[in-house]
């Protein structure tokens, strides 16, 4: 087993993975079954029950539309689950147990992130696999799809470094997770997530536009539909590296703080 | 002391303990207004185009319902780490009926349920709700919304006894909850629902308690779909309360 403190990457990825492995199965197999394959499926299918018809009226194929933003809304339910974890290892007495151990600290980090991106990938193909069933392809090719997969999963991450940065520093999970709730679904829903930008009244439209979120969903679709892609993938990872700068500063001074 | 009282005296300690709550009262009545007003935000100018009607006519009616039955989710995690906690046990050995405890874990919620709505409409109010229909209509509306919430609340106590885990809890609630939502009329109008899928949204209680509230509030329909929520509440009592008492006892 790999023990010692030193800051090695035999020590970061081979502990990381570890703690990883111990942070996937905090989720019982029955809990992820729902939370990551049952209700992405009935969300796909139940937005486009509901709107498909009506955004036909528009032009839209929503079955196209859709699927890359319920892979948005799956990646913040990642990161929200991440800072949940954070803030009841923290309560727990989890993360000072960690430091107590022989461990290299980052391989805490490590695995905290590669728990998050395998629960981003489960997400992504369930979700993918239901937009297929539902009309949605991949038009792009297939290394325009890998960056589809990749950009999903950097959103994920990034949102996770924020997320997380306020699960360390809390050590109540529950008033954790309901903030952020409160905070990403407005985030979401006035996106270009649901419906194009053009069917909000005017005065918020700009911000629509503008906003992060729909930076990233614009980029997503481009990289699914076909068409320009350097631009909007360019915005997106201008946008995404700024998140994550601040982000990540901001995890760290909470993760030293707090283990 | 009589069954009445006891239910009152526990119903009493239910609402104390969700008044205590900060995060409790902040989510469940914060909550519905984020969705109405993002709702309306995002889907306002496209079902306005396509109705031709006032979305928010049926879009307060609707949230209000779908907090009463998302709210049982409350319930049943409420319910179960009573189960859990042992204060049920608690009560088992005091001298009081057993049906009391029941009886006050739904008339807390129950009183929940109408103070959301309460708020919720009020609030509605701002972007133009209506109660048109004068104070007798109005009275209505908040019988509909309780006969509503009525049938989601046993069913969260019957899950709440059956289940073994808080996860497992939430899951069986939400899950139909979450599937009633899609499939209802109370968010997009009817004919937009592909047409095999338009007699499910039909007949589901959520479209039918929104025809019954909308027809209360802003005019419409009234007798057919409030008989439907009755009829819905009736099958609900008949299967879900007999169910509740034998496995509480």
């Amino acid at each position: 087993m790999a023990t010692g403190t030193e800051a090695g990457p035999v020590n970061l990825f081979g502990q990381g993975l570890l703690l990883a492995g111990r942070n996937l199965r905090l989720n019982s197999t029955a809990d992820t079954v729902s939370t990551m394959v049952v209700f992405p499926i009935v969300f796909v299918f139940g937005f486009l029950a509901l709107f498909q018809n009506l955004l036909k009226t528009r032009g839209v194929d929503y079955a196209q539309f859709l699927p890359p933003a319920i892979v948005v809304q799956w990646m913040f339910s990642v990161a929200i689950t991440a800072a949940f974890f954070f803030a009841s290892d923290r309560r727990s007495g989890m993360l000072a147990r960690y430091r107590s151990l022989p461990i290299s600290r980052g391989a805490v980090v490590v695995g905290r992130i590669a728990a998050d991106a395998v629960r981003a990938l489960l997400a992504i193909a369930v979700i993918i696999a239901a937009g297929y069933a539902a009309g949605f392809r991949f038009q792009a090719g297939p290394v325009a799809s890998l960056g589809f997969v990749v950009l999903s999963v950097g959103f994920a991450l990034t949102v996770s470094a924020g997320t997380s940065a306020l699960g360390l520093v809390s050590r109540d999970p529950e008033s954790v997770s309901s903030t952020l709730h409160v905070v990403y679904l407005p985030l979401l829903m006035v996106s270009s997530a649901f419906v194009p930008a053009d069917a909000f009244p005017g005065w918020i439209e700009p911000f629509v536009r503008h906003q992060p979120v729909s930076v990233v969903l614009d980029a997503l679709r481009a990289l699914a539909d076909g068409g320009p892609t350097a631009g909007p993938v360019l915005r997106a990872i201008a946008w995404l590296a700024a998140l994550l700068a601040v982000f990540s500063a901001a995890a760290v001074q909470a993760f030293r703080r707090a283990a | 002391m009589s069954v009445i009282t006891e239910t009152g005296l526990l119903a009493g300690r239910n609402l104390r303990r969700f008044a205590k709550s900060t995060q409790l009262v902040a989510d469940s009545l914060l909550f519905p207004l984020i969705l109405l007003f993002l709702m309306l935000l995002v889907f306002g100018e496209l079902v306005d185009d396509a109705s031709g009607g006032r979305y928010i006519d049926r879009l307060a009616p609707a949230i209000v319902l779908f907090s009463a039955a998302y709210g049982a989710v409350g319930t049943g995690l409420g319910f179960f780490t009573d189960l859990r906690g042992g204060i049920v046990d608690r009560f088992r050995a005091m001298n009081i009926s057993r049906l009391s405890v029941l009886g006050g874990r739904i008339v807390s919620d129950l009183v929940r349920v109408l103070l959301v709505a309460a708020v919720t409409t009020g609030v509605a109010h701002a972007v133009g709700f209506r109660f048109t229909r004068g104070p007798l209509a109005a009275l209505g509306f908040f019988a509909v919304v309780v006969l509503f919430a009525w049938i989601f609340l046993w069913l969260a106590v019957v899950v709440a006894m059956s289940a073994k885990s808080e996860q497992a809890v939430s899951g069986a609630l939400s899950s139909p909850v979450t599937l009633l939502l899609f499939l209802s009329s109370g968010f997009v109008p009817v004919d937009q629902f592909a047409a095999w899928l338009r007699p499910v949204v039909r007949a589901n209680p959520l479209s039918l308690a929104t025809d019954a509230l909308v027809g209360l509030s802003s005019g419409g329909e009234i007798l057919r779909p409030t008989l439907f929520t009755v009829a819905w509440a009736v099958a609900a009592t008949v299967i879900s309360v007999p169910l509740a008492v034998r496995l509480y006892k």
